[in-house]
């Protein structure tokens, strides 16, 4: 017996969404996962967002000691801010004037999740993995992002165990800004480096919405 | 060999070398990347040392753990036809077990461009 | 595409670029590849369910409950290799999919699933 595989005609009846069901049911029907358990895994990687990342660079802006201590130590520096990652092991690479970092896995798709959450749909597509090692300011540009000639580009390709942030640099025009509304300007794609933060001031926050992901 | 937890393999490179990368192409699973196998670069830092993942891909324990490096190529050396930024890099994940230290007959070695 | 042996015996080729066995389907750094998109999909509730079992059976104490102590049921980078063996398949599919294949796979090959019971399962989920 065979399970179908990759057929056009299988995809679009759900093929998959029904394996991952039938697979799940089976697992525990024998015990050896619960559904609460399940539920709880996902609770927890619903509840990661970037803005976790966010509020690490705001904070890294905001506090030299603190930049310091993240450049030399990504993931003790993180777990200083109540931030759960369990075992990441986590490097950041911090841009300046002369130097652009960006981050992708040619292999897989390789992504900090414990700290920012799923990736998006780009990072995971075969154009992003192929290009941005060999092409990367054509793909920045796609992105909307001009470098200047003068900066060096630093394409890190996430390989193996380490996992990867971009401290940007903070932008003109924000000075005296809250930590808070720092965070607010730190974009998803700013901290994986095919974006760059710029001083737009944020509205004001709703209380009935107050930002998501932040708690472990 | 027993294998213990704690098993790793003495590093063999450090800060600043030049290493080249095996030209090879092994079955399996593989994490070094094609575009980099042949080519010369600087070791930017030991990352610590993990369980083989050629190893681990088929379910064994890959021990003893390897050295794993992060290593900066220059964009130029990777593809002689770049034509973005002179200083612009490339920085790898490579494990110990594919770098070799770049010697004269190594180097200028270079696999033709993947895209030739 | 050429070929010859190193001194050890191992298979040394002169890669030209196209798809050839020795470059799995994603290793595609440094190809020529089209535009990126950016639209995104907001991850599913299968996509994420699959993710958290996966995440759940690489504790190394999960095997004690079938009777394997010690032993995790899944592994990153197993689950990738089962994903790469698609080969030219693998494009076709989506991340997601890519990942309850890998799974499902991979659980068949350690012998806690059997793809009968898991093709029989399947025939009751609409």
């Amino acid at each position: 017996m065979n399970l179908p595989v990759a057929d056009e005609a299988v995809k679009d009846s759900g093929y998959y969404r029904r394996l991952q069901a039938a697979v799940e049911e089976l697992l525990i029907l024998k015990g050896i996962v619960g559904r609460e358990e399940i539920d709880r895994e996902v609770a927890i990687m619903e509840a990661r967002s970037y803005r976790r990342g966010a509020a690490v660079v705001a904070r890294a802006w905001v506090d030299p000691a603190y930049r310091a201590r993240l450049l030399a130590d990504g993931a003790g520096a993180v777990r200083e801010l109540g931030i759960e990652i369990g075992a990441l092991h986590l490097i950041v690479v911090e841009n300046t004037a002369q130097l652009h970092n960006v981050i992708v896995c040619t292999l897989c798709s390789c992504y900090p999740r414990a700290l920012l959450g799923m990736p998006p749909d780009w990072y995971k597509n075969i154009e992003y993995r192929s290009r941005v090692v060999r092409e990367p300011r054509a793909v920045l540009a796609e992105f909307g992002l001009a470098l200047a000639d003068d900066v060096a580009v630093r394409v890190h390709d996430s390989t193996a165990d380490m996992r990867y942030l971009v401290l940007p640099q903070r932008p003109e025009g924000t000075q005296g800004w809250s930590e808070e509304q720092l965070l607010e300007i730190v974009s998803r794609d700013a901290l994986v480096g095919v974006a760059v933060p710029v001083a737009v001031p944020a509205a004001p926050p709703s209380p009935a919405s107050p930002a998501p992901g932040l708690a472990a | 060999m027993t294998a213990t937890l704690h098993e790793t393999i003495a590093p063999r490179f450090g800060v600043g070398d030049r290493v080249t990368v095996r030209l090879a192409w092994p079955p399996g699973h593989i994490r070094t990347p094609v575009y980099c196998r042949g080519h010369t670069g600087i070791i930017e830092r030991l990352c610590g040392s993990f369980p083989n993942p050629e190893e681990l891909a088929f379910g064994r324990p890959g021990l003893p753990e390897q050295p794993l490096y992060r290593v900066r190529f220059r964009s130029l050396d990777l593809w002689p036809d770049y034509a973005e930024g002179h200083d612009d890099v490339v920085e790898i994940e490579i494990y110990q077990h594919w770098l070799q230290p770049a010697s004269s007959v190594e180097q200028g070695q270079h696999h033709q461009d993947v895209r030739a | 595409m050429t070929s010859h042996e190193d001194s050890r015996g191992a298979a040394v080729v002169r890669d030209t670029g196209t798809s050839t066995p020795l470059r799995g389907p994603h290793d595609v750094g440094g190809l020529p590849a089209g535009p990126i998109s950016l639209d995104e999909h907001a991850t599913t509730e299968w996509e994420y369910r699959c993710w958290a079992i996966a995440t759940l059976l690489r504790d190394p104490m999960r095997g004690a409950r079938i009777g394997r102590p010690g032993e995790a049921l899944a592994g990153l980078d197993e689950s990738r290799r089962h994903g790469e063996e698609l080969g030219d398949r693998y494009v076709k599919l989506a991340y997601g999919e890519r990942a309850v294949h890998a799974l499902t796979r991979m659980l068949v090959r350690r012998g806690v699933l059997d793809e009968a019971e898991i093709a029989a399962r399947l025939a009751s989920i609409a």
